[in-house]
């Protein structure tokens, strides 16, 4: 009875472990990397956000919030990524990213086959309600500049065979989160 | 003790492992997937069409987070692959014991064998220092129920990744070390570290941290009630109570007890070295 209860306890801490890992894991990923979804054609607060059920329209990194093991070994570079670019529109479309005000090393990735890194073209027609992944890393300069807000730009998706604009998301890099609201430092 | 002939034995039996973990990075892994690979043909409209062919595509651990998030079937039906580690490898591990875990796992492996270079007197043994069962199961549980309080771990806290960035790093290719999260960092750090070259057998994270060898065992474990199922099984008749078998599990699964030895089937991944390195042929490996 006893070696009954002592393992439930233990099963009860280990799962315990897992909730205080992934608080800690979401806490420092604020200061780490900006996981994000994204809607084209949208506009406002429908572009995107940081999750499904947070559309807030742009996406944050403070980072202030950065892990100590992150600190210590890689503090320069974040990443902006997500695993759900998704298509709202009633058409296919075949699209390609762009950044706007990004002016720091920046490198695209996505794993979908039809990725071109040349051009950040996918190289397909996503089809409606499909979604693709992509993510840009970007690289700042050692030590880490002083000024509160280090990006202030955007990620911009575009009709690649018509140029038409499908969607902006404001990307905000700050080294606080009351930069990022744009509360203090001016 | 171990005889010439086990300790042959053993050792066949390991370099045998060694092959089949081979074939589980060409299956697996960028730069080879087959097994994604041939998914994407069979099925072309699906992540494994449409995605990098790399162990993400077919991973062990999301669809198994997936199950408690209902939001995420639409994708879990869309996917074909993911029914992998959902029904196929659970599958296998409830008629067969969870061979995937002991024979085809890269991941698992890797720690093992690493370990190996590690003399025993600086490890310590989860078996005796941990109850493994609750332990592993309350963590399944955790990663289960994670998603609902936003707080999931499954792609954070992976080690599926950093085998995959390990493999790529051989095949030339250096991207999955360009971003580095505080997560994935304490996620290698613990899977290499701790729980396995300072762990005895090497399997630490295994035991305690792998969703997919959770489901497996929780399976295999089920499975060990049904008389036709294929598991190692001991004979006590014939055991001399050497300790080789106990010495020689990876996965810490045999115990030794006053007329032998019994195997947790809940732990073990039919790797058959206790079977191999047995001097006195007390283990073998079939239906009861």
């Amino acid at each position: 009875m006893r070696g009954r209860f002592s393992a439930i306890l233990l099963g009860v801490a280990m799962a315990a472990l897992v909730f205080a890992l992934g608080a800690w894991g979401g806490s420092v990923s604020a200061g780490e990397r900006g996981g994000f979804i994204m809607n084209f054609p949208a506009t406002g607060t429908e572009v995107g956000g940081p999750s499904p059920r947070e559309l807030t329209g742009r996406i944050s990194v403070s980072l202030d919030a950065m892990g100590l093991p992150k600190r210590l070994i890689q503090p320069h570079v974040i990443e902006v990524a997500s695993h759900v670019v998704r298509n709202v529109g009633d058409r296919p479309y075949r699209i390609r990213f762009e950044t706007r005000d990004i002016d720091v090393p920046l490198e695209w990735h996505s794993r979908d086959k039809a990725w071109d890194p040349g051009t950040r073209v996918i190289r397909r027609d996503i089809a409606p309600g499909e979604a693709v992944d992509v993510g840009l890393s970007l690289t700042f300069p050692r030590p880490l500049p002083t000024r509160p807000v280090l990006v202030d730009g955007a990620i911009v998706i575009i009709d690649d065979r018509t140029g038409e604009e499908l969607s902006v998301l404001p990307v905000i890099v700050a080294q606080t989160g009351e930069a990022v609201a744009g509360a203090c430092c001016e | 003790m171990s005889s010439p002939r086990s300790s042959a034995r053993l050792t066949r039996n390991r370099l045998a492992r060694v092959g089949f973990f081979f074939i589980g990075v060409v299956m697996f892994y960028a730069p080879f997937a087959l097994l994604v690979r041939l998914a994407g043909w069979l099925w072309p409209s699906s992540l494994a069409g449409t995605g990098i062919s790399d162990v993400h595509t077919a991973c062990v651990r999301m669809p198994l987070g997936w199950l408690t998030q209902p939001w995420m079937w639409p994708t879990l039906s869309d996917n074909p692959i993911s029914w992998l580690p959902i029904v196929v490898l659970p599958g296998i591990a409830l008629v067969a014991g969870p061979l995937f875990c002991g024979w085809m796992c890269p991941a698992g492996a890797f720690p093992e064998f690493l370990g190996r270079l590690v003399p025993d007197r600086f490890k310590f043994d989860l078996r005796t220092s941990v109850r493994i069962r609750p332990s592993r199961y309350g963590f399944f549980a955790g990663f289960l129920l994670a998603p609902f309080v936003s707080s999931s771990i499954c792609c954070s806290f992976c080690n599926f990744t950093h085998m995959q960035n390990i493999v790529s790093l051989f095949a030339g290719d250096l991207s999955g070390f360009a971003f580095l999260s505080s997560m994935g960092m304490l996620a290698a750090a613990v899977w290499i570290v701790p729980l396995g070259i300072l762990t005895k057998g090497g399997r630490g994270w295994c035991l305690t941290l792998c969703p997919a060898g959770a489901a497996m065992g929780l399976a295999s474990g089920l499975g060990q009630r049904l008389p036709w199922f294929a598991r190692v099984r001991a004979n006590s008749d014939a055991c001399t109570s050497c300790g080789t078998c106990v010495r020689e599990c990876p996965m810490r699964a045999v115990e030794p007890v006053e007329e032998g030895v019994v195997i947790d089937q809940h732990l073990c991944t039919s790797c058959m070295d206790c079977v191999a390195g047995c001097p006195s042929d007390a283990l073998r490996y079939g239906r009861p």
